[in-house]
């Protein structure tokens, strides 16, 4: 009977075979698959930097609770305990008017003299509550503040997520125009190993018609051409992943990187390794889905 | 071994390649199958290693019909069957041996039997110093006996063959027709499509005629199926 090392040795003979007989097709195919890759994994560098830069401020983003001036010490701490035991805060920090006034005089040194000349204290006591990252969404933020705005000894609550739901969107936008770019190129890159793989079909016509006539399986006929198509992808994978990691390379230590700090947002950082093997992977998966759908419409098997 | 009830075989064209056929092929019987161009003798041969399916009919192999027969179990039949054509049918790249060996790889024998099998029948058909030659060096004699050890390396129960002397000199054709003889005297069921009527008067075996895709001689012809036949 057939071992599967040896069923594996022989696809792959005959794989090589194919690959090596339409080198240069195989070859276009493989570039046709890069470039499609290589178009997706400048959005991906994109969105993956937005995407990092957006967490990393959400990481701070802070609900202030204003307390009223008259609050009492007991009435704050009821409060405080109360928000800390909600399922959607990580931590509670009490902040008194003076450090308030403080913080102020700290982030805005030049504005330090107005805080003087208003006289007493302008700025309010609060509770700062920090958000577990599960919940730095609107809907959990505004349930939050629903929940705790009629407390008692609450004045106010003040939030700022707008800034961080544009730049969501942005994120979401560079994410579906990656997909959308991606998915067209992908289509020409089927269509380019599709036509590859017909035609390795046809130069083998006769070789396909003598397996069948003497008992070869549909699979064992087919394999080949999926394994060929998969090294094309896989191939055309790592090209695209090569050539991300030298534009990256290129950009960063351009000058025209460093006279634009907003670059460091968009393309500061090189996605991990498994981000680019997964590109390789999508190569190959690219690579088989095109032998599959062409094998198929060749109709031969 | 082969049975066919009332198959008819119709393509595009209005007039059918082969109309109500029936026949009784016994097993290590030697058969030929003659008429005139278009009678529809490669229909009938390509209908018995199910390159295709009968319009009405049924085609049976060992009680099996294979007009029924599901796609995925198509290979085994054909591994029963070796099939000769009058174009050799051999793969340029190739040489002797590995267009013979190249058989016994897709059915996914053993290496080690894959080769003895291969020099086995290699031998047998007298092609030993032909081993490492591509076809384009060989003449047709041997280029057809090239393509019979193909059919024969997995030792297959029927041999079917068309025209299998139709690109040789007689003398040549009677060296392949002396070999038919021989691998049919080891048990293997022969049926051999040719027009060569002088090629059949001279072995003496049964003949099988059609004409304009009908049978007109030698059919054995059984009305209803067997009790025991499958469907």
């Amino acid at each position: 009977m057939r071992t599967p090392l040896r069923a594996l040795r022989q696809c792959a003979r005959e794989a090589w075979e194919g690959l090596h007989r339409n080198a240069s097709l195989s070859l276009l195919a493989a570039v046709a698959i890069g470039i499609a890759l290589y178009i997706g994994g400048l959005f991906l560098l994109v969105r993956f930097n937005l995407e990092r830069f957006v967490r990393a401020l959400g990481s701070d983003l802070q609900v202030q609770i204003y307390l009223a001036d008259d609050a009492t010490a007991e009435t704050v701490e009821r409060l405080k305990n109360e928000v800390l035991s909600d399922p959607a805060v990580e931590g509670v920090a009490t902040v008194s008017r003076d450090q308030a006034r403080q913080r102020f005089e700290a982030t805005f040194p030049a504005l330090r003299d107005l805080a003087r000349q208003i006289g007493g204290a302008p700025f309010p006591a609060s509770i700062d509550v920090t958000l577990r990252p599960a919940y730095r969404t609107v809907e959990a933020i505004d349930l939050l503040v629903k929940s705790y705005r009629k407390a008692p000894g609450v004045a106010d609550i003040r939030f700022d997520l707008g800034w961080l739901q544009r730049l969501s969107g942005i994120v979401a936008l560079v994410e579906r125009g990656g997909f959308a770019v991606g998915a067209l190129l992908a289509l020409a890159a089927l269509v380019s190993v599709g036509a590859t793989v017909r035609l390795t079909v046809l130069a083998r016509r006769e070789e396909i018609e003598i397996m069948k006539l003497v008992g070869a399986t549909a699979a064992f006929i087919r394999a080949p051409f999926l394994l060929a198509a998969a090294v094309q992808g896989l191939l055309g994978g790592a090209l695209a992943a090569g050539a991300l990691l030298l534009t990256f390379r290129l950009v960063v230590r351009s000058e025209f990187y460093r006279a634009n700090p907003f670059l460091s947002i968009v393309v500061g950082r090189l996605p991990p390794a498994p981000h680019l093997a997964a590109l390789a992977a999508a190569g190959a998966l690219l690579g088989l889905v095109a032998a599959a759908l062409s094998l198929r419409r060749a109709g031969t098997f | 071994m082969i049975q066919l009830f009332h198959v008819t075989k119709k393509y595009a064209a209005a007039t059918p390649a082969l109309s109500d056929v029936s026949l009784h092929i016994e097993k290590g019987e030697f058969v030929f199958l003659t008429g005139p161009s278009g009678a529809g003798k490669t229909t009938l041969l390509r209908l018995l290693f199910r390159d295709e399916i009968p319009s009405a009919g049924q085609v049976l192999v060992r009680n099996e019909n294979i007009a029924t027969m599901p796609r995925r179990r198509v290979p085994g039949l054909r591994r029963q069957i070796g099939v000769v054509f009058q174009d050799f049918k051999l793969l340029p790249r190739k040489t002797v041996f590995e267009n013979v060996a190249y058989a016994t790889q897709v059915i996914g024998m053993p290496p080690r039997e894959q080769r003895a099998r291969t020099y086995q029948v290699i031998e047998m058909l007298g092609l030993n110093h032909r081993l490492h030659n591509y076809p384009e060096q060989l003449s047709g004699g041997e280029q057809q006996r090239v393509a019979i050890a193909r059919a024969l390396v997995n030792r297959p129960l029927i041999l079917l063959a068309d025209e299998p002397t139709g690109n040789l000199d007689p003398d040549l054709a009677l060296e392949i027709m002396t070999l038919f003889k021989q691998i049919n005297s080891h048990g293997t069921t022969v049926l051999i499509a040719t027009h060569d009527r002088e090629m059949i008067r001279r072995m003496q075996r049964r003949v099988i005629a059609l004409e304009n895709g009908m049978l007109v001689a030698g059919g054995d012809t059984m009305a209803e199926l067997p009790a025991g036949g499958r469907a």
